[in-house]
């Protein structure tokens, strides 16, 4: 078997050749022993550790700290004292509607998002699973949103939803007459475009895990399933879908979790409207904000955070628990 | 033991926490009693570097006026300019947490002054010469508690009705001074017209939605800040359901309703609605004059139309033809208190030159209104020809820029556009936001 032309996973393969002793290969594979022979001890371990517990610190832990208390005291640009309000900032934005309404935003977003993101980016993996060329230029194109800034995503997508824009101009051609419907300007299909964009925005790199799962799939197992007679169907249902279970634990988590924290491309495309329509809990806290009133603000983003953490913690459980079933 | 170290830790930010706490608190806690007037008495500084914070949409003649501000004293001002759309949230960042200019452009009005917590960190002007000179203006646009932080050189904007002149021409119609006529004009249209939108509605930018429906239809109720003071003192709430507030969201929805706005009025944004009244896709917008008339000339630079041709303005309120006025946050300037007397005497210097000897030359170059009293009034050209005869048939001062919580109304109104609220919720909204921030600034 050519190890060069297969390199399906859990395939028998020949041992590679022998390196010469002045080739690439050579260099990296006595660094890799070096490094093995290497005994770091425990320090030598935390010094691995230290940067980037260094960043989650400066950038999470303390953030996070200082945003919950401020939280719990009245603290507005309006005052010079700051003064503990315990949870008064809760019932004030919960009392003007500003909580409960982002709150069943954010959640029907997310939701919204997880479904498509996944839906889209499953799809798109297994049609682009096998290396070739066109596939790669197709990964290639898929990704590129992942590359671009969400603002400048959300601007050009507000210029193509538009009832004069290019989609309808596009749906125009199939569809009888002058179709001009506003995607942006209802509620429902406001909050379900952002939704499709935010998944547009992200689904390459979902695509890209699913197809890291799909190839770690072996191979001997697949062809196990069809000797056995099972269709296509049932080959990715029943073998592949199963088998690719971390993956999908990762993109659910990531994208639902990450939807969660979305604001720029609402920003960007809706401004939150239709009137408060596409309104997150990111938009209502930059509202808070921007009036001046930083202990609602600092609330609502507690709120975030809580809400992040009680999805992902019980969901990353029962969905690490349904990989160990399958 | 296993339950120590998180508490220890938690200890820890808190003492953190007390410790930004007390250092926000006591920050800038200098002398609050000094005013502007008392230190006239030392000699104005040169050769110091002010720093202003100022919006992108400052004018030619404003730089020029900063630049004369110069060469007269001696002084240099070194501009840190925010783009204007970010312009409040920057600034509002960056005071909040603890950074200050020497001069700061902002918005004038009680409701975004407020924000900036004046009585603790401007220096009062009360006392500078200008202050007399600007008459009502100084104590509404930029006073807080019986006191003057702000002085307002101009120009101020006007808001009111822009029309397509052909459009309502063709139509057989008369300019609209009033909401009936906004109806009327509106029913005539539909049937004369049916491919023009009779009113432009722009909610995709959120905030043009509050002009029709928050100021204009309010502004003959407020002539003399009547209205103004009612809500102030509590004698009427902007919840009554016969209050001039909840009337004119109610005027707002049945023109909604009947069909006179464009149909993209959720998502279509401002530059759209200039564009469509110059084309004559849309026969009016609520507007107000320095937006509009900045953003239509520079749509029609490089052609041989003049936008006087194009467009008229009226004033055009609840019940006859008034124009609401508000100061600018271009031209309005503040005092932070930066703790370094010689920077604050120059910047105080800086507000009696641009309010004194620099004025003049400062509103010819304009071609402004004068909000200085002993200054002539330099002739009006092209569309501000316009304004100046509807502000002589009627103005009054934009109650909403000294209203406690007014920057939420143009989220509540952009909801009332999407029918998402009653024009009766709208208001116990807006009241409760006003209600809010009044018990803010107590």
């Amino acid at each position: 078997m050519n190890i060069q032309t297969d390199n399906r996973p859990g395939t028998d393969v020949e041992p590679p050749p022998q390196a010469t002793p002045a080739s690439p290969q050579s260099w990296s594979s006595d660094l890799g022993a070096t490094l093995r022979r290497l005994s770091w001890g425990p320090w030598g371990r935390i010094g691995f550790v230290v940067p980037g517990l260094i960043l989650i610190i400066l950038f999470f832990v303390l953030p996070f700290t200082f945003g919950s208390i401020f939280a719990f005291v009245d603290w507005t640009s309006y005052r010079e004292e700051l003064r503990w309000a315990g949870f008064d900032n809760f019932r004030l934005i919960g009392e003007l509607g500003v909580l409960s309404h982002a709150v069943k935003v954010t959640a029907i977003f997310a939701f919204a998002v997880m479904v498509i993101q996944n839906f889209v980016s499953l799809s798109l993996a297994v049609a682009l699973q096998k290396s070739s060329k066109i596939n790669s230029v197709f990964r290639t194109l898929f990704f590129i949103p992942v590359l671009m800034s969400p603002l400048a995503a959300g601007y050009i997508w507000s210029a193509i939803l538009r009832p004069e824009g290019p989609l309808n101009q596009l749906i125009s051609i199939v569809v009888p007459g002058e179709f001009d419907y506003a995607w942006l300007g209802h509620e429902t299909s406001a909050l379900l475009s952002v939704a499709a964009i935010e998944s547009w925005k992200w689904s390459g790199l979902v695509t890209l895990v699913y197809i890291a799962g799909l190839n770690g799939v072996p191979t001997s197992v697949l062809e196990a399933a069809k000797i056995d007679g099972a269709s296509a169907w049932q080959r990715f249902w029943r073998v592949k879908f199963p088998l690719m279970a971390p993956a999908f634990t990762f993109n659910v988590v990531v994208s639902l979790v990450g939807s969660l924290s979305a604001f720029d491309v609402i920003m960007s495309t809706t401004n939150g409207g239709p009137g408060n329509a596409t309104s997150v809990l990111n938009v209502a806290l930059y509202q808070q904000y921007s009036q001046g009133f930083f202990g609602t603000s600092s609330a609502i983003s507690l709120v975030v955070t809580l809400l992040v953490l009680c999805t992902a913690v019980p969901l990353v459980a029962w969905l690490r628990r349904r990989e160990v079933s399958m | 033991m296993i339950r120590t170290k998180p508490l220890y830790l938690s200890i820890a930010a808190l003492v953190v926490a007390s410790s930004m706490l007390s250092a926000c608190s006591s920050e800038n806690s200098g002398d609050n009693s000094s005013t502007a007037g008392s230190r006239m008495s030392e000699p104005a500084p040169t050769g110091v570097t002010l720093t202003m914070w100022n919006t992108a949409l400052d004018t030619p003649a404003l730089k020029n006026l900063y630049k004369a501000y110069e060469a007269a004293s001696g002084n240099t001002i070194d501009l840190v300019t925010f783009p204007s759309d970010a312009f409040e949230n920057t600034v509002l960042t960056k005071w909040t947490a603890g950074s200050k200019p020497d001069i700061l452009e902002w918005q004038p009005g009680l409701s975004r002054l407020a924000a900036l917590n004046p009585s603790q960190k401007m220096i009062d002007l009360s006392d500078l010469d200008f202050v007399e000179k600007e008459g009502t203006l100084a104590t509404s646009s930029g006073a807080f508690d019986g006191k003057v932080y702000g002085a307002t050189l101009g120009p101020l904007t006007e808001y009111g009705v822009f029309y397509n002149k052909k459009v309502l021409a063709d139509a057989g119609l008369q300019p609209p001074k009033t909401f009936a006529d906004l109806s009327s004009s509106c029913t005539e249209l539909r049937t004369k017209a049916p491919a023009v939108a009779p009113i432009f509605e722009a909610g995709g930018d959120v905030w043009p939605t509050q002009i029709l429906s928050g100021i204009l239809y309010q502004a003959d109720s407020d002539k003399n800040g009547e209205y103004l003071d009612a809500l102030l003192s509590k004698k009427q709430q902007l919840g009554d359901a016969d209050g001039a507030f909840v009337k004119g969201l109610e005027a707002y929805d049945d023109l909604n309703t009947a069909g006179c706005f464009n149909k993209n009025a959720t998502t279509a944004k401002m530059s759209d609605s200039v564009d469509a009244v110059l084309k004559g896709t849309a026969a009016m917008v609520a507007q107000n004059s320095q937006v509009l008339i900045d953003t239509a000339t520079a749509s029609l630079a490089g052609t041989d139309t003049k936008l006087e041709d194009v467009l008229g303005f009226v004033g055009v309120s609840a019940n006859g033809p008034t124009l609401a006025y508000a100061p600018n946050v271009t031209g309005t300037y503040y005092l932070p208190r930066s703790g370094d007397s010689e920077k604050e005497r120059a910047a105080i210097d800086f507000i009696n030159w641009a309010t004194g000897p620099g004025y003049a030359d400062y509103i010819k170059e304009a071609g402004a209104l004068p909000t200085m009293a002993g200054h002539e009034a330099p002739p009006q050209e092209g569309l501000y020809k316009d304004i100046r005869t509807a502000y002589e048939m009627g103005a009054a001062s934009a109650y909403l820029a000294n209203l406690p919580g007014g920057s939420s109304l143009q989220e509540i109104t952009n909801r009332l556009l999407n029918k998402q609220l009653t024009p009766e919720e709208a208001g116990k909204q807006m009241n409760s936001a006003f209600v809010t921030a009044l018990a803010q600034m107590r």
